[in-house]
């Protein structure tokens, strides 16, 4: 029976990242995918990693594959290759794969609850439902506030026989030491623009190939940042970007009344809201960056841009530093509204030739 | 897929599957059950929240055409309970489900059967045989002593044991232990293992089982146990872990054999727990000649001293309980049952024993006399 996937309700308990109901080929990645498979082959597979690298670059996407090969009924494990065709293969798909456990940070949260971790712990310790072998996919794992993190340890440490657990990690630096000590690290990184560019068609995100090289080389690596900047949103607001900083003087007034409401719309959640802020923060910097690139003579993406000359190398790096300074704040959780105004009549003022007061 | 069934009969199969089907969960197809026709009149009834299951076998149901569909467990509930109908129509159409009856029609948006979680089936093997009444009464007696769900997983769990003609639940949180044996008819050899009931489980057996003189058979695998009485199979997950070794706690030695009628006995521990409290959980029991008499003191409270008449004729002996724990096993008794109060000294575990065998041993807590 054809089956049509039911409206999507907000569900307080967990927040997974969304199924993919088709079989898309993994790109990139080979070094950890080495590192697995050996491992597996010597028999030698530890029982705890953490997958560390930045958003976007498909760290979920790896260890969901890992989960699959492990179960699948058919193929050979060592070759991570798994068969796709069977029910276990079609239920890990699906999120309904009893052996396959997965944690999110809930989106209006801003920390990983511990009760999670206790369910989680929990569902471990009961025996495997198919197979031999039971795995955890923990995301969000930089989010484990101090609680949870203890929570996991024994687990973590000593996790029941055939487990296998997967923490998904922006940063090594974030995570206590103590999780730190008990897993094996695999580090991911940024996607190449081709690598990028191929995801998208993959997904079919993008309508050819020249509009995919363009979006991947904006996202620089992350296909998640990708997808979010070709939707026409985004699209609309970087031409006001575009035209806010094309001329002198920048319109910071008109750019902040412009942006403020754009980044209210991410959610009710103040981490949503925080989310997309930082993400405006990180697209302005693109354009600050490109333009750089491009008053040096480098590559030019044919991505609509600050006019070539506009802004001179010596100004571009000053503002290039106030950007990163606001993604700081906001990563630091200053005011949203206050760290974007302030940036922008800050990039104003840099543009008239003035210097900035020091912030810090 | 293609059926006509009775409203009221599928009513009550998801009425018992509702009890499975976790209420939230991240995934829809989780929050759904899955019916499995088979010509010429037959259904099964899949639910699951991926640690429990439940089949349940329909029968009297018209099978135009075999098939597996998924439905979600509340919009399918609301329906049958809505419908006036008597039989009802069912029917996997394109990207959904629809329910027909004389003057309604409905279409649910459903999920693709091949995706719903398996519930294993019980298959041909040898299965053990005891009665729903015997396994109930194991269950009553013994789940309330499990650990919380926070602790050591093992002890979250009725550990499962088998000796000549009997099987065993043990359950322990390491303040109390109870041990419920009943009797079996064993498939085969007597199976020798370390078996882990979740108490989930326990408690949807309680659920689906209401005649006592009921068969109930189950197998116990590696992973997983399986129970069927009548139409429906509870599956469970098994607990992973070791269970301590619990017959080290009862000591070898029986110094003082007293004993207790049921109903006066758990009178008077709960009227001795009123004043206690959390500093001062502990109550005095005084065994003497003839009497009992229980004292309580708490700081702020003030203090409890109750007797009751006692048909014990050996040497006193004084020791410390703490009233809960008596409690939850004198709750599951029968108030007319006497049962015997066997203690080494009054350190070391006590056991009270019914004549059914039941045994509930209690830590005494350590006072200064």
């Amino acid at each position: 029976m054809p089956s049509k996937p039911r409206e999507k309700k907000k569900s307080a308990v967990n927040r997974v990242p969304a199924v993919e109901t088709r079989e898309i080929p993994l790109v990139g990645h080979a070094r950890v995918l080495e590192q697995l498979s050996e491992a597996i082959t010597k028999g030698r597979l530890g029982h705890a990693f953490l997958f560390v690298g930045p958003d976007g670059v498909g760290k979920h996407r790896l260890a969901r594959h890992i989960a699959q090969s492990l179960l699948c009924e058919r193929s050979d494990v060592r070759k991570l290759q798994p068969c796709g065709q069977c029910s276990s293969c079609a239920m890990v798909r699906a999120g309904t794969h009893p052996d396959l456990l997965q944690v999110a940070k809930p989106e209006e949260k801003s920390e990983l609850p511990i009760a999670m971790i206790q369910a989680l712990t929990a569902q471990l310790s009961l025996k495997p439902a198919r197979g031999s072998r039971k795995i955890a996919i923990v995301n969000n794992a930089d989010d484990l506030n101090e609680e949870s993190a203890n929570a996991f340890l024994k687990t973590l440490e000593e996790p029941p026989p055939g487990s296998l657990l997967i923490l998904i990690a922006r940063s090594l630096e974030s995570q206590l030491p103590t999780i730190q000590s008990r897993c094996q690290v695999a580090r991911f990184f940024l996607l190449s623009d081709d690598e990028v560019a191929r995801i998208l068609l993959d997904l079919g995100k993008v309508g050819s190939a020249e509009q995919a090289r363009l979006w991947a080389h904006a996202a620089q690596g992350s296909v998640a940042k990708a997808i979010e900047w070709a939707k026409p949103e985004w699209q609309e607001l970087v031409e006001t970007m575009v035209e806010s900083l094309a001329q002198q003087p920048i319109t910071s007034h008109q750019l902040t009344a412009r942006l403020l409401p754009f980044i209210d719309e991410a959610g009710k959640e103040s981490a949503s809201k925080r989310e997309r802020a930082r993400l405006v923060v990180e697209r302005l910097l693109g354009l600050l960056r490109e333009a750089l690139r491009a008053s040096c003579g480098s590559f030019d993406s044919g991505e609509p841009g600050i006019p070539a000359g506009r802004l001179d190398v010596d100004l571009l790096a000053d503002m290039i530093e106030r950007t990163l300074d606001t993604d700081y704040h906001l990563q630091r959780m200053a005011a949203i509204p206050l760290s974007i105004e302030t940036w922008l009549d800050d990039l104003a003022r840099l543009d008239e030739g003035r210097h900035l007061d020091p912030i810090f | 897929m293609k059926a006509t069934c009775h409203r009221e009969g599928l009513l009550s199969a998801f009425q018992v599957a509702s009890g499975v089907v976790p209420q939230r969960s991240p995934r829809p197809i989780l929050r759904s059950v899955k019916l499995v026709f088979s010509p010429p009149d037959q259904a099964t009834l899949l639910a699951t929240d991926l640690e429990i299951g439940i089949r349940y076998l329909l029968s009297g149901i018209d099978v135009d055409e075999a098939g597996s569909i998924v439905l979600p467990v509340g919009e399918t509930m609301s329906i049958l309970r809505e419908l006036p109908d008597e039989r009802i129509n069912l029917r996997a159409g394109d990207g959904g489900v629809l329910i027909e009856a004389a003057s309604s029609r409905f279409e649910l948006a459903t999920e693709d059967p091949q995706e719903f979680p398996d519930v294993p089936e019980m298959g041909s093997e040898p299965a053990h045989r005891t009665k729903a009444g015997v396994l109930l009464g194991m269950i009553r007696r013994t789940s309330f002593a499990c650990a919380s769900e926070n602790s050591r997983y093992a002890l979250h769990s009725v550990l499962v044991e088998f000796e000549e003609g009997r099987f065993k639940f043990i359950a322990t949180d390491s303040k109390r232990l109870a041990i419920m044996p009943g009797a079996v008819e064993v498939a085969g050899e007597v199976p020798e293992g370390n078996w882990l009931l979740p108490p989930k489980a326990l408690n949807l057996i309680t659920r689906v089982l209401a005649d006592p003189e009921e068969e109930v058979s189950f197998v116990l695998r590696d992973n997983e146990a399986l129970f069927r009485t009548g139409k429906v199979v509870i599956y469970t997950r098994l607990v992973e872990g070791r269970f301590p070794k619990y017959q080290d706690v009862i000591p070898p030695e029986v110094n003082f054999q007293i004993p207790l009628p049921v109903g006066p006995f758990y009178g008077v521990v709960r009227q001795s727990r009123i004043l206690t409290n959390d500093e001062s959980r502990g109550v005095d029991f005084e065994f003497a000649e003839g009497e009992l008499r229980l004292e309580s003191r708490a700081s702020q409270l003030g203090q409890s001293e109750v007797r009751m008449p006692l048909g014990y004729s050996g040497n006193s002996i004084g020791v410390t309980y703490d009233p809960q724990l008596l409690i939850d096993a004198l709750k599951v008794l029968d108030p007319s049952e006497e049962i015997r109060l066997e203690l080494a000294d009054n350190r070391r575990a006590s056991v009270f024993r019914t004549r059914d065998d039941y045994a509930y041993v209690v830590m005494p807590l350590i006072r200064d006399r």
